[in-house]
């Protein structure tokens, strides 16, 4: 059922009047969630303790919750902020304190107390390197959401059944009651589906499309619309810019950002199409809708060519950063910590995501949360600098660990930081003691954390210390035995896939086979395994001068050949084989080939058939099998093929199906082995 | 089929223990009274032999040295290193030599299991490198290192070939690792033993310098056949019996990619066997699970058409595949003992 605002806030408001502890408003991205509970907030101000707090999108997410709650509570707490934020020692609050120091303020609130959590975190997902930071807003989703007193409501595009309560009503916003009512009653008419309704973002940039000019389009959803946009500013890069650059904030703005932006330089048709997509939100201020502006963000930072401008996509950033830090400034002149507090966090997160390390190496940051996130994010973009640019991707790297070394000298427990320290280092393949240490420390930290030991284990296989990788793997099996968290598949993906793809790139292959073996029975069936698994048995064969078929080719297809002859041809096939070239001079070939016993089924490994070695010589080859030696090198797969008439044929593997890193599914070996050993002769 | 033990060592002789099971070459020489060295690496299936004997003999070994960095002489390295550097005593680790690393021809060469192997082995020596520069052996042309009572030299490659495949190297350009190889030249009391690896007389000349550098090349008592035999890797002036009174011995170890080594009359163990001395071979360039289950003697000219030969039984496995040569002090006659699968190769008999 489609709402209108005010009959959505007058159910909440009602729900709330008799006593419900805790509501749920699920829907979509830029379905109207952020205005219902802005809404809220606004008209129960007067009446209820309201503490809105908005988790934005980015990884201090957990840290922009906690401080916005400390200064919403903070107004009758008023040492909680600095307990959150301490005003002497910048950076010396763990983060642990910080929650705590919220929890007890929760605690002491009356039942008058409502908070409105728009965007909670249920899962710690975000990657890898983004874990930690979906960790703590999953950590204060449930500080905010475990009070036990007053009420709280939630809204994002999910949460968990069992959480709170359901709203009576579902999203989106319409801005007419009327529209509300006859798409509802639509809905009952049998047979008649109901008509698709716009989210209140797409339809006001629909709206404003039109009124710009842009051809009429049927479209209704948001992602294709604002790409439409773009490709309608293709004249016009600076209205492009303009969007861009307010895309980027993420907190409400007055008019004077507009003209820093440059909104008064342009023409006016644009500047009515910029007016036309920001939210008013009275009293001067305003916003980019959330959902629009997560939307022209990606595509900027995707490169995506209708969001191109004329300067590079981290200006938007450097722009918010400027802005902010003007506000911050201001703020702490008059003494208005809050707000300073705020701005700073703002501007601290724009310049992480242009991934200006010089600027925020060369300043003290309030919170270690602030450098891990610098250190991800120039990690990141050492992860996408372009292999030519090595040199580049090295300093990325460099800096990404002065920010996690910035990060240890406040707390020497972040296990994060020592960890990634760790990571870079190692796929710059230097400082390998270093290395070493530091995995150890965030392991030692963080035991039940798969993939502290998993990398650790990878980098003493890279340097070939085996028996101190295999004694790192047992510990893991035992520190991760009783560990909670993460559910089996996702700890053998960061386990145990990633061990063995690298010991398999060493040969080590019973050290392999033992860690294959460890995954459980209900999940061998998953690509990764299956790849492995694979390649080790190829690589088993190979050692043991057995392989016939080329790696690419799956186990059970393996006797079902021959596999190299067009459908036509097979009908008249006497006989095949599988082989493979263990042996080539000028003379001619040695081949190693394979009968299939009629035992066997067809995933056999060649080993369990009959093999025999066979010598062609070069009129042999040329006379009877119709092959050239030169295209027979050793190593080269091929099959012996006998028509019903006598003819035969030898026919070779291509070259990408003879690749012993060609199997389907093998899990990507990142950072590469060779790295050290390359480092030090280069 | 029961396992044959490994041979018995005389003490205070000169051991040189050579294995080739049909692709790939150890060398294991022990100088009185303890010195061992370990020189490249071999294995079948499961079994990395160098490691493998040391720990039957209860040796650790002194020197560690790849001789150049191809496929078919690290496997087992990378153990035997693990074995040899444990990390709390870097002051027990033997010296490591190596000359280069492998090359960037991933995409040229398919990674098959002893491409990888040998990624390992080399990623070893670097990782103990690092770890205690004192174990790093350059193997720079000249040195001479102890080995017991014996002394070990260089006698390639030189220094601006090395320079000159450094240089394709760190182009990520494919660079000629046989010319890179390095020939030892083992002396003990009267003793002179040559292990060519696979340095190359062509290209790069590396034979001729090898003479240029040490003119009596040839007065030796025991040559490990350079490259398998191969004729790029034959100089008829190392080959010449030299003045000594008894004939050398020679050792060839197979590398059946390339079939090598060759019968044919002019060619390979022909061509050696022609200019004195007897001659050896750890294996046939076939499979190894195709070795033979004894230790055979055959003619030049059976062995011309040794593919059509097949052997009952075949081997066993590990240990197999090998010759020792015992040398006494006194300067008495060398014992030779051949493991099953080696062959003597009996110049004059016909077939």
């Amino acid at each position: 059922m489609a709402v209108h605002l005010d009959e959505a806030l007058d159910e909440l408001r009602a729900r709330l009047h008799a006593g419900a502890r805790r509501i749920a408003i699920r829907a979509p991205l830029g379905s109207g969630k952020t205005t219902v509970l802005r809404g809220l907030a606004a008209s129960l101000a007067s009446t209820r303790r309201v503490v809105h707090v908005e988790l934005p999108e980015g990884d201090d997410a957990a840290l922009v919750a906690i401080v916005e709650t400390a200064i919403q509570l903070g107004k009758r707490t008023p040492d909680l902020l600095s307990r959150v934020v301490s005003a002497h020692e910048p950076a010396r609050v763990p983060w642990a304190s910080r929650l705590a120091a919220v929890e007890e303020a929760l605690r002491s609130v009356g039942d008058d107390l409502l908070i409105l959590l728009d965007g909670p975190r249920f899962q710690p997902s975000g990657g890898v390197e983004g874990e930690l930071f979906a960790q703590r807003a999953v950590d204060v989703t449930r500080a905010l959401l475990d009070v036990s007193r007053g009420a709280v409501v939630l809204a994002g595009a999910w949460i968990p059944e069992g959480i709170a309560d359901a709203a009576r009503f579902s999203l989106p916003l319409v801005r007419d009651a009327d529209v509300a009512r006859v798409h509802d009653s639509t809905g009952m008419l049998s047979g008649v589906p109901r008509p698709y309704l716009p989210s209140p973002v797409a339809h006001q940039l629909g709206a404003a499309l039109a009124s710009a000019g842009a051809p009429q389009t049927r479209e209704a959803r948001l992602p294709p619309l604002v790409k439409e946009l773009g490709r309608l500013l293709d004249n016009s890069l600076d209205t492009r810019r303009v969007l861009v650059r307010l895309a980027a904030i993420r907190v409400a703005f007055s008019d004077d950002l507009l003209d820093r932006a440059g909104y008064s330089a342009l023409p006016p048709v644009s500047q009515r199409l910029v007016a036309d997509l920001l939210e008013d939100l009275g009293g001067g201020s305003r916003r980019a809708p959330d959902a629009l502006a997560r939307e022209i963000r990606q595509l900027v930072q995707a490169g995506d060519p209708a969001w191109r401008t004329d300067e590079p996509a981290t200006e938007s950033h450097r722009f918010a950063a400027e802005y902010h830090r003007g506000r911050f400034e201001k703020a702490r002149a008059r003494g208005d910590v809050a707000t300073a507090v705020r701005d700073e966090l703002e501007e601290i997160h724009h310049l992480t995501e242009a991934g200006d390390a010089e600027a925020l190496l060369g300043r003290s940051l309030q919170f270690v949360e602030q450098y891990d996130a610098l250190g991800k994010s120039l990690s990141q973009r050492a992860l996408h600098t372009p292999r030519d640019k090595g040199e580049q991707a090295e300093r990325l790297r460099r800096d990404a660990v002065r920010a996690y070394d910035r990060a240890i000298a406040h707390e020497p427990r972040d296990a994060y930081a020592h960890h990634y320290v760790a990571y870079n280092l190692d796929i710059l393949g230097v400082e390998p003691e270093r290395v070493e240490r530091e995995y150890v420390l965030a392991r030692d930290i963080h035991p039940e954390h798969p993939w502290y030991h998993g990398r650790y284990i990878c980098f003493l296989i890279t340097t070939a210390w085996m028996a101190e990788a295999r004694a790192a793997w047992n510990r893991a099996l035992d520190d991760l035995a009783g560990a909670a968290g993460s559910p089996q598949q996702v700890l053998c993906e960061r386990l145990h896939a990633q061990i063995a793809v690298h010991l398999l790139a060493r040969g080590e292959l019973d050290f392999a086979a033992d860690v294959l073996e460890d995954v459980p029975h209900d999940l061998r069936d998953l690509p990764w395994w299956r790849a492995l698994e694979h390649l080790r048995a190829c690589l088993e064969e190979d050692r043991d001068e057995e392989l016939v078929f080329p790696p690419a080719l799956a186990m059970e297809e393996r006797w079902l050949g021959p596999h190299l002859l067009a459908d036509q041809d097979l009908a008249h096939v006497r006989e095949w084989h599988p082989g493979r070239v263990i042996g080539r001079d000028a003379r001619g070939v040695v081949l190693r080939v394979a009968r299939r016993r009629p035992d066997l089924s067809a995933g056999t490994p060649a080993s369990r058939a009959d093999l025999w070695t066979a010598t062609l010589d070069v009129s042999e080859l040329r006379e009877t099998w119709n092959a050239p030696i030169q295209s027979l090198a050793a190593g080269t797969f091929v099959e012996l093929i006998e028509y019903e008439g006598g003819t035969k044929v030898l026919k070779t593997w291509d070259r990408r199906s003879s690749d012993f890193d060609a199997v389907p599914g093998l899990p990507k070996l990142f950072p590469y082995p060779d790295r050290y050993v390359r480092r030090a002769f280069a | 089929m029961s396992v044959v033990p490994l041979p018995e060592l005389p003490p205070d002789h000169l051991i040189v223990l050579v294995f080739g099971p049909g692709k790939g070459e150890l060398v294991l020489v022990r100088a009185p009274p303890d010195g061992w060295m370990v020189v490249d690496g071999c294995g079948a299936g499961k079994i990395d032999y160098a490691l493998a004997t040391l720990q039957h003999y209860g040796a650790l070994p002194r020197i560690v040295l790849l001789t150049h960095p191809h496929d078919d002489h690290s496997h087992g390295m990378a153990s035997v290193l693990q074995a040899a550097t444990p990390r709390d005593r870097p002051d027990t680790w033997p010296r490591i030599g190596m000359v280069l690393p492998h090359g960037n021809d991933v995409t040229t060469a398919p990674m098959d299991f002893i491409a990888r192997a040998t990624r390992h082995a080399i990623a070893a020596v670097e990782s103990r490198w690092r770890a205690s520069p004192a174990c790093r052996w350059d193997v720079r042309l000249g040195e001479q290192e102890p080995l017991g009572d014996a002394t070990i030299r260089v006698l390639s490659p030189r220094e601006h070939v090395r320079a000159e495949q450094l240089a394709l190297w760190t182009r990520r350009q494919s660079f000629d690792k046989n010319v890179l190889s390095t020939a030892l030249l083992v002396t003990w009391q009267t003793r002179r033993l040559l292990l060519g690896s696979d340095l190359v007389e062509q290209p790069g000349g590396g034979w001729a310098h090898c003479i240029e550098i040490e003119p009596t090349i040839a007065e030796h008592d025991l040559l490990k056949v350079p490259h398998h035999g191969s004729d790029e890797a034959l100089h008829d002036d190392v080959l010449r019996t030299g003045s000594r009174g008894a004939a050398p011995l020679r050792i060839f170890t197979p590398y059946s990619p390339s079939r090598l080594p060759r019968f044919s009359p002019g060619e390979g163990v022909h061509r050696v066997a022609s200019l004195g001395g007897t001659s050896y071979l750890t294996g046939l360039p076939r499979p190894h699970a195709e070795q033979s289950g004894h230790a055979e003697q055959r003619s030049l000219a059976a062995l011309e058409s040794h593919e059509g030969i097949s052997f009952a039984p075949a081997t066993g496995g590990y240990p197999d595949c090998y010759v020792m040569f015992a040398f006494p002090a006194d300067g008495g006659p060398p014992s030779v003992e051949q493991g099953p699968g080696s062959l003597r190769v009996d110049a004059a008999r016909q077939r």
